[in-house]
């Protein structure tokens, strides 16, 4: 036995199919707002098709959904008597052609020019279009005629051709005692990772980000998300990345229950280059950077990226996800002018400046202190004035150390050497 | 490239000798090349081979005043122990 679900007003996208996952495990989508159920062997569950019916009647009102339900045979005449017939229609084995006899032919959907064809033959119920003979049809029709008849009969043409269900990437463990300590929790990870990776590959499928929850023993829950560079279907690598996170992040108290969830995306085909340097695996990749974030205070691990802004030496660091290697010809270095690079102090030197007549003449800091023997200077600079301002004087001088760059900072008034010119 | 061109000489010195050797020996059998950049001669016992660059003098762009530039630097290669051999080099700021 089949049940259809209609909604004459336009159902939120997938309401009627979770409707119906309720209730049956088999169920097709077939239109944005008509669903099919199989409900063979939900006998023991609802003994009363009818009772089955007011069900479904009812779930859909809890969601504020006004359906149309038809319980019938065969999925057909369930469906169109769904589309058709307000409330509730529950239709007796061998009565759906019965059933379907008054129902206006525009329930099929067929093409304007067909529809308006049978229109000119006077037939205008799927009673009329059932009672004509299959092999007159197919004269006029061709082999879409019989199909037509069948279809106006309630007979079906093919099975229901069940929707997969959603994918759902989640496995939850519950503890019989409370688990303090990240040595065992590194075990229970591993209980769940490796159930958890083995389904994703099996689906072709790799782990985007991974979500752990704790519930913890006070009633609180501590939730982590890891989203590393490159996604991943190895466990050792996942409860490394989660240890190494968790190490970081301590949850405070222990744990009673964990559940891990994984967003899954498609598994990376890579194919690697013959000639370019080998690349690290994503997996170690992932790893190597999870270590480096862990050690860093608060994380800061990244690679830096520039920011727009004439503000010397302003970064952000963004996440390192170095790009493939590309393929260039190699330059040779000997045509290459070379040129003069900063080896910058970070934080820049605080320095004290002797000036003659505003031009620096005398340089003292911490491992560096000499006569200006040459400079060139001043650059004036500043930006960001409606945010954090700066703004600084920059010289160039030659010391009997070397070459260095200053500067004087116009806000704080205090002089700095911000690096070597070498 | 290591570079500890900013750390001072007599901290260099008093880093094992061993440290080198195992620098060495970490990229001898890889097609990786080391560069140690640093202010003195501190790998003494390692192979490989050893430049001494000197900025012989600095080059500005005309006389003392505001719109006065670092033009680049004149720097000085010398390789060799025994019997060195020097090429002369422009570094550009510009």
């Amino acid at each position: 036995m089949f049940a259809a679900l209609a909604c004459p007003s336009s159902p939120p996208a997938g309401a009627l199919l979770e409707l119906a996952r309720e209730f049956a495990p088999r169920v097709e989508e077939a239109g944005p707002a008509l669903v099919l159920l199989d409900l063979a062997g939900l006998g023991r569950l609802w003994p009363d098709p009818r009772a089955l019916g007011q069900a479904l009647l009812e779930a859909g009102a809890v969601r504020g959904l006004a359906l149309q339900v038809a319980l019938a045979h065969t999925r057909t005449a369930a469906a169109l008597l769904a589309r058709a017939v307000p409330g509730l229609t529950l239709i007796v084995p061998g009565g759906e052609a019965t059933a379907l006899a008054p129902l206006p032919l525009a329930l099929l959907g067929l093409p304007p020019e067909q529809q308006e064809l049978l229109r000119l033959w006077g037939l205008r119920t799927l009673g009329q279009l059932a009672a004509l003979p299959a092999r007159g049809l197919a004269e006029r029709l061709g082999p879409g005629g019989p199909r037509l008849r069948r279809l106006a009969r309630g007979e079906d043409e093919r099975p229901l051709a069940p929707a997969p269900p959603p994918e759902s990437f989640e496995l939850q463990l519950d503890l019989e005692w409370p688990v303090d300590g990240l040595e065992p929790l590194a075990f229970l990870l591993q209980r769940l990772l490796e159930p958890l990776c083995a389904q994703l590959v099996r689906r072709g499928r790799r782990a985007a980000a991974l979500e752990l929850e704790l519930r913890l023993v006070d009633g609180r829950r501590h939730a982590r998300r890891l989203a590393p560079p490159a996604p991943s279907a190895d466990p050792r690598t996942w409860r490394t990345l989660l240890i190494l996170d968790l190490e970081a992040h301590p949850p405070g108290e222990a744990a009673q229950a964990l559940r891990v969830r994984a967003e899954p995306t498609a598994a990376r085909r890579v194919q690697f280059s013959l000639l370019d340097p080998a690349q690290p695996a994503p997996e170690a990749l992932a790893e190597t950077l999870g270590r480096l974030s862990a050690w860093t205070t608060a994380g800061r691990g990244g690679a830096p990226r520039l920011l727009d802004s004439h503000r010397p030496g302003a970064y952000a660091l963004a996440a390192f996800n170095p790009p493939e290697a590309a393929r260039r010809e190699p330059s040779s270095p000997l045509l290459t002018p070379g040129r003069v690079a900063l080896r910058a102090f970070r934080p820049p030197l605080p320095a004290e400046v002797a000036l003659q007549a505003g031009v620096p003449r005398f340089v003292a800091a911490a491992g560096l202190r000499g006569p200006v023997l040459d400079c060139a200077g001043p650059w004036r600079a500043s930006g960001d004035w409606w945010d954090e301002a700066w703004a600084r004087d920059e010289w160039d001088v030659a010391l009997p150390a070397g070459l260095f760059r200053i500067f004087r900072d116009r806000l704080q008034d205090g002089w700095y050497v911000e690096g070597e010119l070498d | 490239m290591l570079d500890l061109a900013g750390a001072p000489a007599g901290d260099l010195r008093r880093l094992p000798a061993t440290s080198w050797v195992r620098l060495e020996r970490l990229v001898t059998s890889t097609r990786t090349a080391l560069v140690l950049l640093a202010p003195a001669h501190v790998a003494t016992s390692a192979g490989g081979a050893t430049l001494a660059l000197v900025a012989a003098r600095h080059q500005w762009s005309g006389v003392a005043g505001p719109a006065r530039l670092l033009r680049g630097l004149r720097v000085s290669a010398a390789a060799g122990r025994l019997q060195p051999r020097t090429v002369l080099f422009d570094l550009h700021a510009l």
